[in-house]
């Protein structure tokens, strides 16, 4: 008793003698980065890192109208140069009176030449400190991160809002990219026979949006960085994104424009509403068969045929429509990533998890045995209804 | 005995002991540690391997103290091998628990500095967890028991927390392949869990405040049991939310709890989740301590412990400080020397006892009472 | 430290000399002059002397000397304190009873004066003859009347007490919004009536003591028989005993004599002001214990969870009850952690936050000039300041305190910049938290346990806090009242006894008493009288 009490007292004695050190900062004192961006540069004659951080003005993002009367961006852009990437956020404060704070960090925009030569490197970087979270959005982009890192946003009140919404919200309703946080892009990274896809951010300049302004810098996603081991060997198209996202079920909601009659340009679209994938790989020898099983569902989107579609048949039509486009979108993006001769279905790992020995023949040379993988797809597809009306009110 | 402490705890009382004994700290470092050396089997040894090994400590002790009628250890050390022998292994062990409790103050120590405040020195840490400790040992063993009680809650429902809101993350495909490389690679990596579960040889001091002592065994047993499920778990949690990406991450659990995003809104919950960790480690460390100051006034045939608490806790302050260069040293510890070390003086000592006891013919039914 | 302050306390205090002397002389009796002569003598002349002695110099004794109308006339004298009697029953009981006889009796002397007016005259019920002045003095000093009679070596005391009381009102420290409205008063003749009328039975035991040397205050151990830890009641009793001291003005100075330890913020008895509660805790097993003039009984032993029950939650409906208790679990956290989480977070833990969150605070405290931890500590304690004012000031200046202090505290001080509109936010939570909590001694322990805290977060963050808080449970842990551990029900874990905790069941669901301290008679009705539609309806 006494010498609790008495502890308690030298405890409340002692630490206000000490306070005021150690990790100890005031919100104020704190640059609160929303995102980053990682370039290459040639700088002084040697190769250099370029890190571009989006800092939130606190004073100016949570009033608003205030804000924007002032005419001061909501994001302060700062960039510094670095031999290695500590060394650039160390050279941040070259610059900044506050102290850099990832804690809130929500995305990170790699270069193409960072993901072809130096993806290792930022991988450490980040998952080491730990400040960064291991949920923060990794990007890539074929132009230069820094322009990525855009000083205003359009809709949401930061950017780093917009992205990380487009990533759990929109990302999922068109499925024609998927952003992998930094634990997945990791673990997918070191998982044998499984190589990523990683979102791609596009920043095209558009027209002027609003009267009497210049053109400005849009940001935008589609597609996917295909990194195989640790480097980045090509790009995938929208569309070739999808045929992936519906092979490994990651794809839950689309739009699948199809041509229901022949003629050049699609007079129906079929909206997937949800689907999932099963992949069974064979070894038999050295020859490899891989089985995917997508069940997917779906209803009518548009139409404007003459046939009648809200019947069976009509609908049973549909269904075979949608089976061979789902089949043919899939083979595609598995075309694609055997001509990368990248593993982005993960066959290799699936055939680990369940026949480990033959995977230990196979490790060695997997990336040789890829590339004559036989494919097998069986779709099984439904149209469950034709949403609001049933034909088409004006058929062409 | 009786002397030293006049509390006594329930059989309920001593079995949340004996889970506090080894949970807080083991939840933290062992996934890493498995997983490292285990890969995808590494839930095996959680689960299964370690356990059966706490089973097996559980049984060599209480039939040792059983024997001797529930008494301490240091009661009848010199029974059986003769009083200056016993009074050395009265040292070894004081040596041993104290040591192995800077351990553990450093080990949290360690985890406190690097997931909460990277700048500060690691003594504030420990100074504080030791002063808690040490204020709970002067209250003794009824009021650790009666803290705990309520401690283990919150741990449970800390852990409870994680699990649940990590499920959705969870893809249990991590598992896969079983039993990769046969059993080497399993009980390879079981050798530092084992180390751990076996920490319950803490037994040995404590079963005379049960108020039954035959209450022991059962709790015991049961003890290790829940051990082998909430590890179990935690290292499956661990695997199939981050796979054997988690071999690298120094706190698994740390990593797991960061890792939480439930509707966008709870998240980043980690802080709060392992501020209650700090209530577990204090218990755990407090146990240990306590068992020490017991030892060292029994070897030395004090009649209080009290005054051994604050000499023990200096030393542990200056030996959780200096035991190790750095982290890695530390985590290399336990995967090399502390098997060995371990398994020393919570398996191969008890045996031995128990053996010689056996074969000299003391304690038993003839000379109970 | 503290070794040392108490050793000094027990030094200047506790062995000092002149006091015991004093004591001593106390012990023996109180009346200063007439130590000497204790009888009292045939004559009443001689007696009255006597007592005038023993009060002298004071103002509102009363000695009124009559005549018994008889035949011879007998000599009487009655010897009252004026406010303490009951002046109608002097008036009418006494001396219209005594003085307006007639030619009565002639046969007077054979048996005594004494027995004919005891037996005969004085339609009083308490009246008891007495010989001892210092036993007459005493009774006289609570508000009887004493009656000499010439010629008797006994004069009668007349229970004839009567002074003004405060009516019965309602609690005003434990409103209720259904429940009893009644509340203890100053008198404990009226208090005692109040649990007697609730608890009719036999076996509500009452104990009655004298306390305070000069004072004298009634002191009353109420118990249920059967029911209660009879060790418990020979520990308060022996702890009553041992008190010496000269006065007790409040149930609080009682408290402080017999609390298990003192140097604690949290409040090891219970104090109450309804009877209800008070009838309520002597059925579980409770020991209460009531000092006159004092409108609050002492409730022992008590757990730390009492101080979060309010009596009103047995009168509700048990669910809703139940979820009113939770709602208080989360007051207390709130009032207790509040401000130091607030603090840890915003100095150490900027990453919990949600970012919009983080980016809206760090917005508000652009223009503040203090940290975090000064600025919540300048706000607490202004907090503290303006509840304090609230309670002491006269009611009408209540008024304009409340008016500047929702100035100063809210508006004026975040435009002048001085703190951040989220730290206003949070010293209101924390104060409607804190008014939350039933007790008053219990939340203000909780109140001003937040400020060591809020220290402990500004050194160390999130650890300091929980640091502080495992401080604070090893404390709890090892405090007990009356035996009984602390923070009871939850360690030791007694599951049976979480039926009235943190949930309160139905009342026929609570079919055994508290664990620790009902457990001589666990029943408290059948098991399973759960409430059923009649057979045969639908």
């Amino acid at each position: 008793m006494k010498s609790k009490l008495s502890l308690l007292a030298v405890l409340l004695l002692v630490f206000p003698l000490l306070a005021g050190c150690w990790s100890r900062y005031e919100i104020e004192n704190l640059a609160i980065i929303g995102g980053m961006g990682i370039d290459r540069i040639q700088e002084d004659g040697k190769e250099r890192y370029l890190l571009t951080l989006n800092v939130i003005r606190p004073g100016l993002s949570g009033g608003g109208t205030e804000g924007g009367s002032r005419g001061r961006p909501i994001y302060w852009r700062i960039t510094a140069t670095g031999d290695t990437l500590v060394d650039a956020e160390k050279n941040i404060n070259l610059r900044s009176p506050r102290l850099v704070f990832y804690g809130h960090m929500r995305f990170v925009v790699i270069s193409e030449k960072i993901a072809r030569e130096k993806l290792p490197d930022v991988i450490d970087y980040l998952a080491r400190n730990p400040e960064v979270r291991l949920r923060i959005l990794i990007l890539l982009t074929k132009e230069r991160a820094t322009d990525a890192l855009i000083n205003y946003s359009e809709l949401e009140n930061t950017i780093a809002r917009e992205i990380t919404e487009m990533a759990s919200i929109t990302g999922s309703i068109v499925s024609k990219f998927k952003i992998w946080d930094l634990a997945q892009t990791i673990n997918q990274l070191i998982t044998p026979g499984l190589d990523p896809v990683m979102a791609e951010l596009m920043t095209p300049v558009t027209a002027p949006t609003e009267p009497g302004g210049g053109p400005i810098r849009i940001l935008r996603f589609g597609g996917g960085g295909v990194i195989k081991k640790d480097k980045l060997v090509g790009w995938l198209t929208d569309g070739e994104t999808r045929g992936y996202l519906l092979g490994t079920g990651e794809a839950h909601q689309g739009a699948l424009p199809v041509r229901l009659k022949n003629q050049p340009e699609p007079d129906t679209n079929i909206n997937l509403t949800r689907s999932s994938s099963k992949l069974t790989v064979k070894a038999e020898g050295n020859k490899v068969t891989a089985k995917i099983v997508i069940h997917a569902e779906g209803d009518l989107g548009e139409y404007n045929g003459k046939e009648e579609v809200a019947t069976n048949e009509g609908v049973f039509k549909l269904e075979t429509k949608f089976r061979e486009e789902v089949e043919k979108e899939v083979r595609q993006s598995f075309k694609k990533a055997q001509e990368l001769n990248a593993d982005i279905f993960g066959l290799g790992n699936r055939l680990h998890e369940r026949n480990p020995k033959a995977w230990k023949k196979m490790e060695k040379d997997w990336y040789k045995i890829l590339p004559n993988v036989k494919l097998e797809i069986k779709v099984t597809a439904h149209i469950r209804r034709t949403r609001a009306i049933s034909e088409a009110f004006i058929p062409k | 005995m009786n002397s030293l402490e006049k509390g006594k705890i329930s059989g309920s009382q001593f079995m949340w002991m004996m889970v506090t004994t080894v949970l807080p700290t083991a939840v933290l470092f062992i996934p890493a540690i498995t997983i490292k050396n285990a890969g995808t089997s590494a839930w095996l040894d959680g689960l299964i391997v370690s356990t059966i090994w706490g089973l097996l400590v559980v049984t060599v002790c209480c039939t040792l103290g059983e024997r001797f009628g529930g008494r301490s250890l240091l009661d009848y050390s010199g029974e059986i091998l003769g009083q200056p022998l016993g009074k050395m292994l009265g040292l070894f062990y004081i040596f041993i628990i104290t040591y192995t409790n800077a351990i553990i103050v450093r080990e949290f120590g360690e985890f406190l500095l690097s997931a909460f405040m990277p700048e500060t020195p690691i003594l504030v840490f420990n100074v504080v967890l030791l002063l808690l400790a040490a204020s709970s040992v002067r209250n003794g063993i009824e009021v650790i028991a009666r803290m705990n009680q309520f401690i283990v809650s919150l741990m449970f429902f800390a852990l409870i927390f994680i699990f649940c809101l990590i499920f959705g993350e969870a893809n249990f495909h991590h598992l896969l392949p079983l039993f990769e490389g046969g059993v080497k690679p399993i009980i390879h990596g079981a050798l530092t869990p084992m180390g751990w579960r076996g920490e319950v040889f803490l037994l040995l001091f404590m079963l005379p405040f049960l108020s039954n002592y035959r209450e022991a065994r059962p709790a015991a047993y049961k003890a290790v049991l829940l051990l082998g499920l909430v590890l179990g778990t935690d290292v499956i949690m661990v695997l199939a939310v981050f796979g054997k990406e988690a071999a690298n991450f120094v706190f698994p659990v740390h990593s797991l709890a960061a890792y939480i995003s439930v509707a966008g809104f709870l998240e980043r919950v980690e802080a709060f989740i392992l501020a209650l960790w700090v209530t577990g480690v204090t218990i755990k460390v407090a146990v240990w301590y306590y068992c020490a100051t017991l030892v060292t006034a029994q070897t030395f045939n004090l009649k209080d412990y009290k005054p051994v608490v604050l000499p023990l806790g200096i030393i542990q302050v200056v030996w959780s400080i200096t035991i190790y260069d750095n982290i890695r040293e530390m985590v290399d510890f336990f995967e090399k020397p502390w098997i060995t070390f371990s398994l020393f003086f919570e398996f191969v000592v008890p045996t031995t006892l128990l053996l010689i006891a056996v074969i000299r013919k003391k304690g038993g039914r003839g000379s109970e009472k | 430290m503290f070794n040392v302050l108490r050793r000094k306390l027990k030094t200047t205090f506790g062995k000092n000399k002149d006091m015991k002397v004093s004591h001593e002389r106390f012990d023996e009796g109180e009346s200063d002059h007439a130590t000497e002569r204790h009888l009292i003598t045939r004559s009443l002349a001689k007696n009255k002397k006597t007592m005038q002695e023993i009060f002298s110099n004071w103002g509102d004794i009363e000695f009124r000397e009559f005549e018994l109308g008889t035949a011879p006339p007998v000599k009487l004298m009655i010897i009252y304190i004026k406010g303490l009697t009951s002046m109608p029953d002097v008036h009418v009981s006494i001396l219209e009873k005594l003085m307006l006889l007639e030619g009565l009796m002639e046969e007077v002397a054979s048996n005594g004066n004494l027995h004919l007016i005891k037996n005969k005259l004085l339609p009083i019920a308490e009246v008891i003859e007495q010989n001892d002045f210092i036993t007459i003095t005493n009774q006289v000093l609570t508000g009887d009347v004493v009656l000499f009679i010439d010629g008797e070596e006994s004069a009668l005391m007349i229970g004839v007490k009567g002074w003004s009381d405060r009516a019965v009102g309602e609690p005003p420290s434990e409103p209720t919004v259904r429940g009893p409205r009644d509340g203890f008063t100053e008198n404990i003749l009226v208090n005692v009536a109040h649990i007697r009328r609730r608890v009719r039975s036999s076996r509500l035991k009452l104990e009655k003591m004298n306390i305070g040397l000069l004072t004298k205050t009634d002191v009353v151990i109420m118990y249920l028989d059967g029911i209660v830890n009879d060790s418990v009641v020979v520990e308060v009793r022996a702890r009553l005993n041992k008190i010496k001291t000269d006065a007790i003005l409040e149930s609080g100075y009682i408290e402080e004599f017999i609390q298990d330890e003192w140097l604690t913020p949290f409040p090891l008895i219970l104090s109450t002001e309804r009877p209800d509660r008070v009838a309520a805790h002597l059925l579980e097993g409770h020991v209460a214990v009531l000092v006159d003039t004092t409108p609050f009984a002492l409730i022992m032993p008590t757990t730390f969870f009492h101080f979060l029950t309010a009596a009103e939650d047995y009168y509700t409906r048990a669910p809703i009850a139940t979820i009113i208790r939770l709602l208080r679990l989360v007051a207390i956290n709130i009032t207790l952690l509040l401000p130091s989480a607030y603090i840890a977070i915003a100095t150490f833990h900027q990453e919990m936050l949600p970012t919009q969150l983080l980016i809206s605070i760090a917005q508000a405290r652009e223009g503040v000039p203090f940290p975090a931890f000064v600025e919540a500590f300048i706000m607490e304690s202004t907090f503290e300041l303006l509840r304090e004012a609230g309670v002491r000031l006269p009611r009408p200046v209540g008024q304009a305190v409340s008016i500047v202090g929702a100035l100063v505290i809210g508006q004026a001080a975040v435009s002048a910049g001085l703190v951040s509109p989220a730290m206003v936010i949070v010293v209101a939570l924390t104060a409607i938290s804190s008014f939350a909590i039933p007790n008053y001694s219990g939340a203000i322990a909780l109140r001003l346990m937040r400020f060591p805290l809020m220290v402990l977060a500004a050194t160390l963050g999130l650890f300091g806090i929980m640091s502080g808080l495992m401080a604070m449970l090893i404390h709890l842990s090892s405090l007990r009242s009356f035996g009984v551990p602390y923070i009871a029900p939850i360690s030791p874990l007694i599951i049976s006894d979480w039926k009235d905790f943190i949930l309160r069941a139905p009342h026929w669901a609570m079919f055994t008493r508290p664990r620790l301290v009902g457990f001589k008679e666990p029943q408290r009705q059948e098991k399973g009288r759960v409430p059923k539609p009649p057979k045969g309806s639908k």
